[in-house]
């Protein structure tokens, strides 16, 4: 991906994580797009440095009984993307509200 | 954990994604495939808690595991990555594991890219690159010739005026005054002679080429009267005005006439030689008249017109402009671009041909050492295949091998071409420089970077398959058997290489016997009896602006008064440089029709000019004072005429009918060589100076003895008592003026001598690599042959017929090469046929020793093998 600059889907994708929305999944489910878009995608983020990803500590995967989980964070390089984006795509300030709790999972068994 | 173990067993998106993981290369495998299962674990989880968990959620959910192909399919790129990454880190390993092997291997390759980038960037820049004008392949040059169609000739200016008001071919026709414009410049500082020519007012609008500053010339500026302006080369208006932009409108004056400056060219425009200055062609109605052949001319066409159908209109329009159907004189006309660069072209090509050569020398050698040591990793490629390296991913590596081998190579080349090009470009031919304003300018470009990197690919393909495909043919039990040496695979791998051996022996062959038949020739050229004596002598330019002839010519009798007179200075003459050629006839031999008239090529000189050079006189006198204006005309003439057209017969006393006048012949000198050391003696008459309106003249001075160079400053101090407002100049030793007329042949025959000398080097290697390979792996075999009782005398034969036989073989098959291929050089060869038995015997005896040599060294070691050892070995 060319560094600098930003698809719509991509912008997309960046501004969910931006809101708070950690994992690939809840992506989808916000932005509505398919699971075979949002993963690609969120690879490239990262190769092109706009996005970090880390393991979900092991003890909380073990105590949920599941696998541990890969959350992505934008990085700094990443906001600038963003916010150079936001001012090409308009559309993307209808994302702009903070996650709203997606059902907690915590506890479940 | 266990729980969720058993029902992963009933959640068949779960095990398509384990399935889909399988095609994520393995570095990466785990984690996509931990990532996915948490998230569709995650997914379910939450539509458990939302009870929701029915036949259409399980669907969703396998179809969004379905998502996870995608995912895995953009990872795959980074497959390719890893495997490539482990080529190169393993590649880099080998490849410094051996330096030595390394090292020539690069060298090698670097020798061949280097000089393929060198000349490539000159065939690009001279043959293949149109030229810098503006839809450069619509010009043509148009030239007469004759029937047998030997040569290329100026077109008179009555002949130009027909073709260009009759044809329907061209857009547009320009003329270019051949004899060029000598134009002194003189006020604002020291006098300068400028180098100018006349040209057609269109002559620029025509290539296309506007001015960088001001105009070009208008139509109506090619009248007498209204054609004292001029165009300046930016050179010149950097050099003499400092690039004064408001110089545009000024006057300057030149031959004692006001022009007006009314343009500059761009830096880099070229049209011919160097050029100073430009000013309009400007036909008098006598000119239009004149017959005399003195006009280049070029044309461009139009759009959809042929150069047949051009060449076809011309001939038709100037057989009717002759009117004469038994004269063999004829128009004709190549693209401009095909007249520009014939002369070297032919050359350029051989030399590029040669470079090729070497290269693929390089490349059969660098494949021989390949191949000696792929079996040295015999084993090593054998366990590979065992623990399940596939054969293509084996000749993978040894193909990236290769590649960085190259890559290396071509890099080294890089350099050895940037060096390479400077050589070239302080070497070409001046003419050749001058024609082509892209040789001065000659640099590493982009296309000679892509040239270099598609060659060193190419060569990677050429060294490196044939390697690593027979290196991959691994016979498993063969090769990891204790001991086993892989016989069957070893005499294999010989055949190759003695192949590749052979027909690099073949190639350096054809190379030596073409660079010996140039240097036989370019030997032929300074064995030359030139017919004067060069040693010595000094020439300088000389152009008075005088308005009356008679004052020119006292000017020059005063000159050589006061020089004949300077302490140091044996002899002085003078000689006009520009001659051309006219026909004569005899007064006293029967008439002959105008078109069956021989010609004769002359000058204008003192009578001191043939002391000075050293020219015989045979018969009769030389000219003296006496020989001026008013006094009957005289001259003198050389022997080749002489002796063609009096062969039985005095010619002195006889006339000769020559530019406009009859003249009593009163002396024969001997015949020169001039401008060219190869062609033959041409008939050639000389006139004196003072009979005849000229201008411009070289002074010929002989010193006493020492540095003729130092007589200069002696010379401007003569030349300005006389009149201080004429420049000297182009002041040149004669011995440099007559190596320069074989200074491209000079410099090309020194070139393929090179790289004839690199293949022959690069062969020897060859020989000698696989012949100390083949001895080594007899070491056994030797052993036991000794210990037989086998004395060294025939071990030494044994490994030398065994050398022998590759280098005969390859020299036989060079040598029928070359027949058929050194023919086609037969234009650059002077004096010496393609198929010179000396050269060729020479070569054979030059290139078999060499093999001998290289087989030598290897089969002398072989008589040295202890049989102990030897046998010991197994």
């Amino acid at each position: 991906m060319a560094k600098g600059y930003l698809s719509y889907t991509m912008a997309l994708i960046l501004q969910a994580l931006d809101n708070g929305y950690k994992y690939g999944l809840e992506v989808m489910t916000v932005t509505g797009l398919a699971s075979g878009t949002v993963y690609p995608a969120l690879r490239r983020l990262e190769d092109a440095g706009y996005v970090d990803s880390k393991w979900e500590r092991q003890s909380i995967a073990v105590a949920e009984q599941r696998p541990a989980r890969k959350y992505y964070e934008v990085t700094e390089e990443g906001k600038e993307a963003l916010a150079e984006a936001r001012k090409r795509f308009r559309l993307l300030d209808h994302l702009d509200q903070p996650a709203p709790k997606l059902k907690p999972v915590r506890g479940k068994g | 954990m266990r729980r969720l173990r058993r029902k992963t067993i009933t959640r068949p998106w779960l095990w398509l994604v384990r399935l889909i993981g399988v095609i994520v290369p393995r570095r990466l495998r785990a984690g996509w495939r931990q990532e996915w299962e948490a998230e569709l674990v995650y997914r379910e989880s939450l539509l458990t808690e939302w009870d929701k968990l029915d036949r259409r959620c399980k669907l969703d959910l396998l179809w969004h595991s379905a998502g996870a192909f995608a995912d895995a399919l953009w990872l795959q790129p980074k497959r390719l990555e890893d495997e490539m990454f482990q080529d190169l880190r393993f590649g880099a390993r080998m490849l410094r594991k051996k330096p030595g092997f390394t090292l020539i291997a690069v060298l090698t390759l670097a020798l061949g890219i280097g000089a393929n980038t060198a000349i490539f960037s000159v065939v690009n820049a001279v043959l293949l690159r149109s030229l810098p004008y503006q839809n450069a392949d619509e010009l043509v040059m148009i030239y007469s010739t004759n029937t047998r169609n030997e040569g290329e000739g100026p077109i008179s200016p009555v002949a130009y005026l027909n073709l260009k008001n009759q044809n329907g071919v061209f857009t547009e026709m320009a003329a270019v005054d051949n004899r060029g414009w000598a134009a002194n410049l003189t006020g604002g500082g020291e006098p300068e002679r400028l180098q100018g020519y006349k040209v057609s007012a269109n002559l620029f609008h025509m290539l296309g080429v506007t001015p960088a500053l001001g105009r070009s010339f208008l139509a109506e500026e090619d009248r007498p009267g209204s054609n004292h302006v001029v165009v300046l080369s930016h050179e010149l208006w950097q050099r003499r005005f400092g690039g004064d932009a408001s110089l545009i409108g000024r006057e300057i004056n030149l031959n004692d006439a006001s022009h007006t400056v009314i343009g500059v060219m761009p830096a880099d425009f070229r049209f011919y030689t160097k050029t100073d200055v430009w000013t309009p062609l400007a036909f008098t109605p006598a000119d239009e008249k004149w017959d005399a052949s003195c006009l280049d001319i070029e044309a461009r066409l139009k759009p959809g017109v042929s150069v047949e159908q051009a060449r076809a209109e011309v001939a038709g329009i100037y057989l009717r402009h002759l009117n004469n159907p038994r004269s063999n004189s004829r128009v004709s006309l190549k693209p401009l671009q095909a007249i520009l660069t014939q002369e070297v072209g032919r050359m350029l090509w051989v030399l590029f041909a040669a470079v090729g050569f070497v290269l693929l020398i390089a490349c059969a050698n660098v494949a021989n050492l390949s191949l000696a040591r792929a079996s040295g990793r015999h084993r090593e490629l054998a366990i590979r295949t065992a623990l399940g390296a596939e054969r293509l991913r084996v000749v993978r590596q040894l193909l990236v091998e290769s590649a960085m081998l190259a890559v290396l190579g071509g890099a080294c080349g890089l350099l050895l071409a940037y060096w390479g090009i400077q050589f070239l470009v302080g070497g070409l031919p001046e003419y050749l420089a001058m024609n082509n304003s892209r040789v001065a300018t000659l640099k590493l470009d982009a296309q000679a970077l892509s040239f270099t990197f598609a060659l060193a690919f190419l060569t990677t393909i050429i060294f490196g398959l044939l390697p690593a495909l027979q290196s991959s043919k691994v016979n498993l039990n063969e090769a990891l058997k204790e001991g086993g040496r892989g016989e069957t695979q070893g005499r294999r791998q010989n055949r190759l290489r003695s192949l590749l051996v052979v027909s690099e022996i073949a190639l350096a062959m054809i190379l030596l016997v073409g660079a010996g038949l140039m240097l036989k020739s370019l030997w032929r050229l300074n064995q030359v009896n030139l017919g004067f004596s060069p040693a010595g002598a000094l020439t300088a330019q000389i152009d008075p602006t005088y308005k009356e002839f008679d004052q020119v010519v006292e000017f020059y009798r005063s000159l050589l008064e006061r020089v004949n007179a300077m302490p140091g200075v044996q002899r002085a003459g003078v000689i006009n440089t520009l001659g051309s050629s006219w026909n004569f006839t005899i007064d006293e031999h029967p008439p002959i029709p105008n078109e069956q008239r021989p010609v004769a090529s002359y000058n204008h000189v003192s009578g001191d000019y043939f002391p000075v050079m050293g020219i015989p006189l045979r018969a009769g006198r030389l000219f003296t004072d006496r020989d001026v204006k008013g006094a009957p005309l005289v001259a003198l003439i050389n022997e080749t005429l002489a002796r063609r057209h009096f062969p039985n017969e005095n010619p002195i006393g006889k006339h000769v009918y020559y530019h406009n006048a009859s003249r009593e012949i009163v002396g024969v000198v001997g015949s020169t060589k001039f401008y060219s050391l190869s062609r033959e003696h041409f008939p050639h008459i000389y006139l004196p100076y003072s009979q005849d309106n000229w201008w411009s003249m070289t002074l010929v001075v002989r010193a006493q003895s020492g540095d003729p160079t130092n007589l200069i400053p002696a010379l401007r101090r003569e030349l300005a008592a006389i009149n201080p407002n004429l420049p000297i100049h182009s002041f040149k030793l004669l011995e440099e003026s007559v190596a320069e007329w074989s200074a491209s042949e000079r410099f090309s025959t020194y070139l393929l001598a090179i790289f004839a000398a690199l293949a022959a080097l690069l062969s020897a290697i060859g020989i000698y690599g696989v012949m100390s390979y083949a001895t080594t792996q007899r070491t056994h075999e030797i052993g036991i042959r000794i210990a037989l009782g086998a004395r060294s005398r025939d071990v030494l034969m044994l490994a030398l017929r065994q050398g022998m036989t590759l280098a005969v073989a390859g020299v036989g098959l060079g040598l029928i090469a070359s027949f058929g291929l050194t023919r086609l050089m037969t234009k650059l060869l002077f004096e010496v046929s393609p198929t010179d038995p000396p050269t060729f015997a020479a070569i054979t005896l030059l290139l078999t020793g060499v093999a001998l040599a290289a087989c030598y060294i290897p089969a002398r070691r072989a008589t040295k093998v202890d049989p102990l050892v030897a046998l010991r070995q197994e």
